[in-house]
């Protein structure tokens, strides 16, 4: 198994309602930041990943109604609540593409399974969020490495449309043609004579 | 009064109108001629589609690669037959046909036999294609050719605004059937090409319901890159004012809700000054729909750029550059003539990456001088600037082919003092893609093939958005089969000199089989 050092930054946004939300992160199962999210901050990470790894970001310490305690108002046009807004690696968003597929998984406590309908539950359990973490719960974000190499093919290569072929932008990372030439080209010539390789 | 007719023919791209019959369309109105345009590319191109046939599964043929097949060739041929009578029968004076380079020969064989026997009209033909000719004989080029064959009455090289009235008025000198070149000084003063001669609406947009036309701000090159043969047709480098072009771009958006360019210069920035001007132009004028433009582009010396200047060129429109990098080795792009080096290239991507800049790098392997440690340089390029394919800034490559000996450009006055040896075909003509040089022993054919492979290998594994480069693999492969470079070695070569009478376009003899 290869590592690579990753230099993660995470732009993050944190909203104030009786206390400042908590954020802990986690690379592949183990904490590499836990603390309350103020304002806007910037955090700046160095990981050692792995081929695969797993990022989550975990929002807890809400409360919904818990001894009484809510940590939003009525009508929850304000409460306690963390915003991502933005996760690059070495210093590369994952641009819109990849934050519209963020998704928060909803951890509910007994209560809040008591207080709202199945159907409400059901409906908020995985949100399509694009960084947005109102409820407790968290993110979560597989990635490879080389990172780069999972930043591009994640973000821009798209299946093949059967557009002109000098013009089809989305033939772009389908390398198969490609390599399949350059094979043939390899098993005319031997390249291991005559070559200054 | 005098009937024209202006006709452009494939092999071009279908997603704009063609430009230089746009502009000759323009010369024959201002001569008082009742004038028509036919962009016969266009009509071929959906012509296929209603036949169900693949428009691009022609380009093998017009690259002379392979023959027509049978529904190919039955397609054409009806396809022909109902413009040729079309045509014949609208009893025109004067048949133009734009051919804009060697790929439009075999169409333009194909339809020229037919439409000859048809019409009493003056045919002429103009267009790079007229005068493309071989590195023997530049004088035998495409044109010369057809009016020995007595399928055209004229034909036209190089800038056909000055030549066409001439032809017109009967008159002859530089460029009308001759290969002579001449060249205009002010272009500010031709006509812009027009495009009410065409159905705007019946192309092949890149962006569905964006038009999109070809503009040209300067010809020749400011540069003189040794691999590029540009000096052949444009010795000088002649460009508009910054004014005069955006003013254009600012009509076409006026008259026809024009809102997308691409750039025909060689290089859209060749003169800092006009690019300069015009961006602050289009910069300040109030489009309702963004502008946006893309063409060839130089990376110039980090020192040289003004600060803001990024910014005030995506201000201006700027979509994606198409820029010459050639090689990740500064001593190989130096000896190429390009005197910028790979900290220059790491400014600019930056500056486009902070402004939103798309660029395409223009890349070739197996430079005449290129060295095993250039080679290992240039494979490095695809790692240090992946960052700007992962930001979405570099939105594709092109890896080109190995160096081609172009005749007219710079290399090809360095086959003597290079000592650069070419195969030959069963015809005993060189070919210009399979070379090697004594003063580079060790990069033979098969060491460049290698490092074309290396290279295109090389940017897979760093994930570069590699583009339209499995055709030119496909197109390798064939060059090796046809020279049986796989199955012994090359013992077959001419070493070619340059003759006594030298002119300024150089021309070679056989010396005879080593």
């Amino acid at each position: 198994m290869s590592s690579e050092q990753v230099n993660l930054t995470i732009s993050l946004t944190g909203y104030y309602y009786n206390h400042w939300p908590n954020l802990k992160i986690l690379h592949n199962n183990v904490t590499v930041f836990d603390q309350p999210i103020v304002n806007n901050q910037l955090l700046t990470l160095d990981l050692m990943c792995d081929n695969t790894n797993r990022l989550e970001f975990i929002h807890y310490g809400k409360c919904f109604g818990e001894n009484d305690v809510w940590d939003s108002n009525a009508d929850a046009s304000e409460q306690c609540f963390i915003n991502i807004n933005d996760i690059l690696f070495n210093n590369v968003s994952i641009g819109e593409t990849l934050k519209s597929k963020l998704l928060f998984n909803t951890k509910w406590t007994d209560l809040q399974r008591q207080q709202n309908t199945q159907e409400f539950i059901d409906t908020y359990s995985e949100i399509q969020c694009y960084g947005m973490m109102n409820f407790n719960g968290s993110i979560t974000i597989e990635f490879d490495t080389p990172i780069y190499n999972w930043l591009i093919f994640n973000k821009y290569k798209v299946p093949m449309t059967d557009t002109a072929y000098f013009s089809n932008y989305s033939a772009r990372w389908h390398y198969e043609e490609d390599l399949k030439v350059i094979k043939e080209i390899k098993e005319l010539i031997d390249f291991d004579k005559n070559c200054s390789n | 009064m005098t009937k024209t007719v202006v006709i452009s023919i494939p092999r071009l791209e279908p997603h704009r109108p063609p430009p230089g019959p746009a502009i000759i369309a323009k010369i024959c109105e201002q001569q008082g001629h009742t004038v028509t345009a036919y962009d016969l590319n266009i009509k071929f191109f959906n012509y296929c589609k209603k036949q169900n046939v693949d428009y691009h599964g022609f380009d093998q043929v017009w690259n002379r690669f392979a023959d027509f097949d049978l529904q190919q060739s039955e397609v054409l041929e009806k396809f022909l037959d109902i413009w040729c009578k079309r045509i014949s029968s609208e009893d025109y004076n004067y048949i133009m046909i734009g051919i804009f380079g060697i790929s439009g020969s075999v169409f333009a064989r194909a339809f020229l036999n037919k439409l000859r026997p048809l019409t009493g009209a003056k045919i002429i033909i103009g267009g790079m294609g007229a005068g493309t000719a071989g590195l023997t004989d530049p004088e035998d080029c495409l044109g010369y050719r057809l009016k020995n064959e007595g399928l055209i009455d004229t034909y036209v090289v190089g800038e056909g605004e000055g030549a066409i009235v001439r032809v017109l008025n009967n008159e002859i000198g530089p460029g009308i059937n001759n290969t002579e070149v001449s060249q205009i000084d002010d272009l500010d003063s031709l006509p812009q090409p027009d495009y009410k001669f065409f159905n705007l609406d019946e192309y092949d947009y890149l962006f569905p319901n964006e038009k999109e036309v070809f503009i040209t701000g300067s010809r020749g090159c400011v540069r003189k890159c040794t691999y590029c043969d540009i000096e052949r047709y444009w010795p000088k480098f002649r460009y508009r004012s910054g004014q005069n072009i955006a003013d254009e771009i600012i009509d076409n958006y006026e008259r026809f809700g024009i809102t997308r360019y691409y750039f025909t210069d060689s290089l859209v920035n060749g003169s800092f000054k006009a690019f300069n001007d015009m961006c602050e132009k289009l910069a300040r004028y109030k489009f309702d729909h963004p502008l946006s433009w893309s063409g060839q582009f130089i990376f110039r010396d980090k020192k040289s750029i003004p600060k803001n200047h990024y910014e005030l060129v995506k201000a201006a429109g700027a979509d994606i550059l198409f820029v010459g990098i050639e090689t990740g080795s500064d001593r190989v792009r130096f000896d190429m003539g390009k005197k910028f080096t790979n900290e220059d290239i790491d400014f600019q991507f930056e500056e486009c990456s902070k402004n939103g800049i798309h660029v395409i790098p223009l890349m070739f392997t197996g430079y005449i001088t290129e060295t095993i440690e250039d080679h290992r340089e240039n494979l490095l390029a695809f790692q240090r600037w992946q960052r700007y394919v992962a930001d979405g800034t570099i939105v594709g490559v092109e890896l080109g082919t190995s160096l081609i000996i172009l005749p007219g450009a710079p290399v090809e006055r360095m086959i003597d003092s290079h000592g650069l040896t070419f195969v030959v075909d069963d015809n005993m003509e060189p070919d210009l893609k399979l070379w090697w040089s004594e003063a580079n022993p060790d990069l033979t054919i098969k060491e460049r093939i290698r490092r074309k492979l290396e290279v295109h290998e090389t940017a897979i594994k760093y994930a570069w958005p590699v583009w339209r480069q499995a055709s030119r693999l496909r197109e390798l492969k064939e060059l090796i089969l046809k020279h049986e470079l796989h199955q012994k070695d090359i013992q077959k070569f001419y070493k070619l000199v340059p003759t006594e009478n030298q002119t300024k376009i150089a021309t070679f003899s056989k010396m005879g089989e080593l």
